[in-house]
């Protein structure tokens, strides 16, 4: 061995490429050979799982993903508007309605049309009169036969009062109770019969009186005792009840007086301003 | 003697690869077009290349046949999709090193190595075993021949799956920086940054049997 010449540098890729140089013998060629064909043959054998051929057809569309997804996701946002949307236009088109037209109305007066949705609440037959709560709703009216229906009613009913008071909300009213009465006279009948839409359902409720009526001084208050005492029950209580009424109206009626012809408190005259406290 | 510059040279990614990579697209066109026993070409081309890069991920015999038998099935049965945006070889790799590593990670590793025997006749690993082994007889070559491989493949082994399969690829399939990106999937820089700490890591390893 000669020492004196340098000894070759050796690096960790060097004996990486002992390595590659690993071979195994030529009879393991064969072999892998046999193995490669039986599995090659079975795997062409093989029934392959659907989402093989899924993802092939797949694979193949790769360029159309995009614009199916979007058409997919479109079609689906358009079905689910068109679902939700379906019951309240469903209900809009059977509560029949009504397009703008102008509605020849008994007197030759044409009013000017809301659109018109008849709504009655279903009574049963043997419920005396109680609502079941759930709306009836009312379809193929056309707009012709509301104002026959209207001209039918005669002097009381609600169409006459349009007549006199031709604001929107009493015409669309009548309207409604006439189309209401055309359709479902019986239920019309107890709305007619009773005093008011509540009074079905609800329990009768004391005559409306104005808040101010409803209030007592102490001096009313100390009359009616003696009052009862002297008087008998039913007399007694008459009077308290119209004797408070009176005296507020007679004290509104005294102020009216005071206030000037335009009814303000407050004036202006000659660079003064003018306050009337009483 | 520098051994590692006359082994460089087979390492670079060169122009021969592009031809090879043409010369594959063609038979690859037979095969879509119904020519099946084309495809033996391509295994008869592939399959010790592929064995080479499989076992020094495994480290055994048994696992790199079934491995590689699979990859050149799943490839055969996929042909259709190869659509030749890469080279075949690259994509070819790509199954069987995507097939070693779910085989890695499952654990299903024998832990027996089985040594395959060193080719002789290969110039630079003689000439590397030469420089190594300079006054020794030819039993004693074999036995530190022996030795040197269950130290490599002891090094190998304590690697992660991941910079296995780059020092792998790189230096003992001599793919480029470029091509083992495009098989593992990742960047050229994690290439290179797993390439370098799996060479500290087998320096520290196999320091008794390096030469400075």
């Amino acid at each position: 061995m000669n020492h004196d010449q340098p000894r070759p540098k050796i690096t960790v890729e060097d004996l990486l490429r002992v390595k590659r140089a690993e071979r195994p013998p030529a009879e393991f060629w064969v072999r892998f050979e046999q193995e490669l064909r039986a599995k090659q043959l079975a795997a062409i054998v093989e029934k392959r799982p659907w989402w093989h051929a899924a993802s092939r057809v797949l694979a193949g569309t790769a360029r159309l993903h995009l614009p199916l997804g979007a058409t997919a996701v479109l079609a689906l946002s358009i079905f689910v508007v068109r679902e939700y949307r379906r019951p309240a236009e469903g209900l809009e088109t059977a509560g029949s309605t009504v397009t703008p037209a102008a509605m020849p109305v008994a007197g030759n007066k044409s009013i000017e049309t809301l659109p018109v949705t008849v709504q009655a609440s279903a009574v049963k037959p043997g419920g005396a009169g109680q609502a079941t709560g759930e709306p009836m709703v009312v379809s193929n009216v056309r707009p012709g036969e509301i104002a026959q229906v209207i001209s039918m009613l005669g002097a009381d009913s609600p169409a006459n009062s349009t007549q006199r008071d031709p604001t929107p909300s009493a015409r669309f009213i009548a309207a409604n109770r006439a189309m209401a009465q055309m359709i479902e006279p019986d239920v019309m009948d107890r709305f007619a019969n009773a005093r008011g839409f509540e009074t079905r359902a609800l329990p009768a409720r004391p005559v409306e009186s104005e808040p101010l009526a409803q209030m007592s001084t102490p001096k009313d208050r100390m009359s009616e005792r003696y009052l009862a005492r002297a008087l008998p029950v039913g007399y007694a209580l008459e009077a308290s009840a119209a004797r408070p009424a009176e005296t507020v109206r007679s004290r509104v009626k005294e102020r009216q007086l005071l206030d000037d012809s335009t009814g303000s408190r407050f004036g202006y005259d000659s660079g003064s301003f003018n306050l009337k406290l009483f | 003697m520098n051994v590692s510059k006359a082994l460089g040279k087979t390492l670079i990614a060169s122009p021969e690869r592009q031809r090879e990579a043409d010369a594959d697209w063609v038979v690859v066109q037979r095969v879509q077009s119904g020519d099946v026993a084309a495809f033996d070409q391509l295994i008869l081309k592939y399959r010790e290349r592929l064995f080479a890069v499989i076992y020094n991920m495994t480290s055994n015999r048994e696992d790199t046949a079934d491995l590689v038998q699979d990859a050149f099935i799943k490839a055969f049965q996929s042909i259709n999709r190869f659509a030749g945006q890469s080279a075949f070889f690259t994509w070819l790799y790509r199954i069987a090193v995507n097939s070693a590593l779910t085989h890695l990670r499952k654990g299903r590793l024998r832990t027996f190595f089985s040594l395959e025997q060193v080719n002789a006749n290969d110039q630079p690993t003689a000439e590397v075993l030469a420089a190594l082994t300079d006054d020794s007889s030819g039993v004693e070559r074999g036995e530190f021949v022996k030795e040197l491989q269950e130290k490599l493949n002891e090094a190998m082994m304590k690697l992660s799956i991941k910079h296995r399969t780059v020092v792998t690829l790189f230096e003992i399939d001599g793919l480029s920086h470029d091509e083992i990106a495009d098989v593992m999937e990742c960047s050229v820089g994690t290439v290179r940054s797993r390439l370098h700490y799996a060479k500290q890591l087998l320096q520290a390893e196999l320091q008794p049997y390096l030469r400075k």
